[in-house]
């Protein structure tokens, strides 16, 4: 049972770690936590927040252009899952579209895109990424009302992100693949469950995000710049009358950041 | 590398000759009279710096009672920088102890 929970602890690691050093780890744990079940489960604590620590030491100590290039993937990433799950949650309850090319560009492709980027396959996703984006644009062009800013907003950071899977897969790549369900899901379900707009569902993803800035920097920074850019638009859109907090949403990547640099100086210093 | 109590205990723990994990966290709790006593997670975070800053060196792993073990052993290097640090430790304590005996007559 303790080497079994011991193991479990483990997991925390990086898989580097795990590698190099997990047999001796467990074998100290189990000799350190032997006296009383108190002091193992003491010392598997201290495993747990040391797995934790190296993981986020690991992640925040990366260099820096690979953190850039991961945080346009993610807001990429985030962007359009957003889009695909409010269409899914707000739309498709009241009939699918009836022609193909809705239908494509809406939801067969945006699904493919995450699946692919989940999976791993960074360099099949980014390739339909910038075909869709390509699309998007080519309706967007041909329907230039609201429309054409809307989709101008949620396509060219996109077509950025994808175009960096495209190039670069190894390094746009980072762990926690599955990640974006939960701002994406967070606004969907918000919409969902009838809220309206107003500050929660546009600032909910964030707080969402913001803790996971230790572990998973590149997912922090990459929603909030996502929903950055939804702020600027708001603001470019509506000005001083935009009660959909534009300058709380524009707010947050400097945030993220901010608190990037602390958890970084904070790493340095131990 | 920073030397907050664990970490110069564990690498003083090695001054005697190489360790395993286990004994490393019984020796840095023995020199220090009990005061510091090295979790698991501690030390394997102390020594994972300390290898990648060339401090220390481990060995092959090897069994012992079905349980994995791996020795560590002080580097040269890492000899000196413990040597600094207790050099530093202890020219404070000279200071300070210094100042604690002139200020004392002065507070009687």
């Amino acid at each position: 049972m303790r080497e079994r929970l011991g193991r479990l602890a483990l997991r925390f690691y990086p898989s580097s770690f795990r590698d190099d050093h997990g047999g001796e780890l467990l074998g100290t744990l189990l000799e350190a936590g032997e006296m009383s079940t108190a002091a193992f489960a003491a010392q598997l604590i201290s495993v747990l927040l040391a797995g934790v620590a190296a993981r986020c030491r690991r992640a925040l100590t990366q260099p820096m252009r690979w953190l850039v290039l991961q945080t346009v993937v993610w807001a990429a990433v985030v962007s359009l899952a957003r889009a695909f799950l409010y269409l899914v949650v707000m739309q498709l309850p009241h009939g699918a579209p009836e022609s193909l090319q809705p239908i494509l560009t809406g939801y067969v492709g945006p699904a493919l895109i995450l699946v692919l980027f989940t999976a791993g396959r960074g360099r099949a996703a980014g390739t339909i990424g910038l075909a869709w984006a390509a699309d998007t644009v080519l309706e967007a062009h041909s329907n230039p009302t609201e429309y054409l800013s809307l989709g101008l907003q949620g396509v060219l950071l996109p077509a950025l992100g994808f175009a960096v899977m495209l190039y670069r897969p190894r390094r746009a790549l980072t762990g926690g693949r599955s990640l974006w369900i939960l701002p994406a899901g967070a606004f969907a379900i918000w919409w969902l469950l009838g809220g309206q707009a107003g500050p929660l569902p546009l600032l909910l993803p964030i707080l969402i995000a913001l803790p996971l800035s230790g572990l998973f920097p590149a997912f922090a920074l990459g929603t909030t710049l996502s929903w950055s850019v939804i702020g600027a638009w708001i603001l470019i859109q509506f000005g001083g009358h935009a009660d959909h907090v534009p300058l709380e949403l524009l707010s947050t990547t400097p945030l993220t950041l901010l608190i990037f640099a602390l958890a970084r100086r904070l790493i340095d210093d131990q | 590398m920073e030397f907050r109590p664990p970490s110069y205990y564990v690498l003083a723990a090695l001054v005697d000759g190489p360790l395993h994990g286990y004994a490393i966290m019984q020796r840095a709790a023995t020199l220090s009279d009990g005061a510091v006593r090295v979790s698991t997670g501690t030390l394997y975070s102390v020594l994972e710096r300390a290898l990648s800053e060339q401090l220390v060196v481990c060995g092959d792993p090897y069994v012992v009672g079905g349980r994995e073990r791996r020795d560590y052993v002080l580097t040269p290097a890492g000899r000196d920088v413990l040597q600094a640090e207790t050099d530093r430790l202890a020219r404070a304590a000279r200071v300070v102890g210094a100042r604690l005996r002139a200020t004392a007559q002065e507070v009687i």
